[in-house]
């Protein structure tokens, strides 16, 4: 659209500066603006894989080393086990936490919804009288 | 760096700085108490010098300065409501849990409005002799307790500041444009440039009420669309004081009403449905409402 002078002007520094025109509004009209006060996502638990067993008779060890070597990865399998255990204990809490924040968001929702059913306390005329700078 | 969006469009303003040649805009409107010092203080900031003696008041006749002094004390009262119709909606924005930066640029909106109405004050009396104040009054927003007060915020937002703060940088745009008497131009620049921050607050808010209520708000706004662009349409087309808009009358700040028309015509078509659109508001039949029919009615 070719614009006027005054127009290009005011279309510049008003609405496209305010409005933020040039970053695309999210699909759907809008988005859910939390990110930078909703808690990051619980970081994934470390790596406990335990490093893969080499064949003790192709490397020539001794009995004492294989011995060695079944109680590290017995130690490991406990461990994963207790990690585990501590992921679905982990898993289990965040779910009813999420679930009490749901209950509370509805039963704040609603609060809210019949808190806007009340009636303000300041008047009102059905039509609106504007306010624009009187020129003549 | 981007480009400062004001650059060349609010010329030598400095948006933090303070007048040093500051004086008592409209004395006799003040309370004659302490609070008259803080009241200064909070003027200073974010204005245009007024070089109030410079006026060309001596260079018209006596209908001119009639003409201009009614128009001028007209503008006063604008500005005086306008004082409340930033307080109603802050009311709405804080009810609607509006960000802090929204909540307050509309409060300092109200005291820049009392700031405008004090100069228009001033303008009246220079034209007339006359030391007026203006009359009481209290500006009305529409308020519908059964919708969400989000949607109530961002309708009244649209009005107050979308649709009539943008109008009005746009007239006075054209306004200055005309204007050398150097006191008349100095107080419509000074309005100016804080018209242009009451703008884009409505502009912002509108953008991030759309971000986080979504397809709601955008059912709110263009519901409210048409009764908006009718209320500053009022406005336009309201009777004008009596008195000839002279060649050196248009010089200290003044256009006819048949102008004003053709700008706000060209404002919806150019500025305001364009700006809605791009923010995927329907604005229905608002540029055959507000086209060339109506902007050559008067």
């Amino acid at each position: 659209m070719k614009r006027t002078m005054v127009s290009n002007k005011i279309w510049r520094t008003i609405v496209v500066a305010g409005a933020m025109l040039a970053t695309p509004l999210a699909a759907c009209g809008g988005s859910d603006k939390k990110a930078d006060t909703t808690p990051a996502p619980a970081p994934t638990a470390t790596e406990t894989t335990p490093p893969a067993a080499d064949d003790p008779d192709a490397k020539g060890i001794t009995a004492e080393d294989a011995a060695a070597q079944a109680k590290f990865e017995e130690e490991e399998a406990r461990k994963a086990e207790e990690a585990r255990i501590a992921e679905e204990k982990a898993a289990a809490e965040a779910q009813a936490a999420k679930e009490a924040e749901e209950k509370a968001a509805a039963e704040e929702a609603a609060k809210k919804e019949a808190e806007s059913k009340k009636a303000r306390p300041r008047t009102t005329k059905s039509r609106p009288s504007g306010r624009g700078f009187i020129l003549s | 760096m981007n480009p400062d969006p004001n650059e060349g469009v609010l010329g030598d303003i400095e948006p933090q700085g303070r007048d040093g040649a500051y004086e008592p805009t409209s004395p006799w409107w003040l309370s004659g108490t302490p609070l008259e010092s803080e009241h200064h203080r909070l003027m200073r900031r974010r204005t245009v010098h007024i070089p109030w003696n410079e006026t060309t008041v001596d260079k018209l006749t006596e209908p001119e300065r009639n003409r201009l002094a009614a128009t001028w004390m007209r503008r006063s009262e604008a500005e005086y409501l306008a004082v409340s119709t930033f307080s109603v909606l802050a009311i709405d924005l804080v009810a609607a849990n509006a960000p802090a930066d929204v909540l307050s640029l509309c409060l300092r909106a109200g005291i820049d409005e009392v700031r405008h109405a004090e100069m228009c004050l001033r303008m009246a009396h220079i034209y007339s002799g006359k030391k007026n104040l203006p009359p009481p009054g209290m500006s009305s927003l529409p308020d519908d307790p059964e919708r969400p007060k989000l949607h109530q915020a961002l309708a009244n937002t649209m009005l107050v500041s979308c649709v009539s703060e943008t109008y009005a940088t746009t007239v006075l745009s054209a306004t200055r444009d005309l204007t050398t008497d150097p006191t008349a131009l100095a107080v419509l620049t000074s309005i100016y440039s804080d018209e242009v921050m009451h703008a884009r607050l409505g502009w912002s808010y509108m953008r991030h009420a759309i971000e986080v209520g979504g397809q709601g708000v955008i059912d709110a706004a263009a519901e409210m669309l048409p009764r908006a662009l009718r209320g500053v349409a009022n406005v336009v087309e309201r009777e004008r004081p009596v008195g000839e808009v002279t060649d050196a009358v248009r010089t200290h700040g003044l256009m006819t009403p048949a102008e004003e028309r053709v700008i706000y015509s060209t404002c919806v078509r150019e500025v305001l449905v364009p700006g809605f659109q791009a923010l995927g508001i329907p604005v229905g039949s608002a540029l055959d409402d507000y086209g060339d029919a109506w902007a050559h009615a008067a």
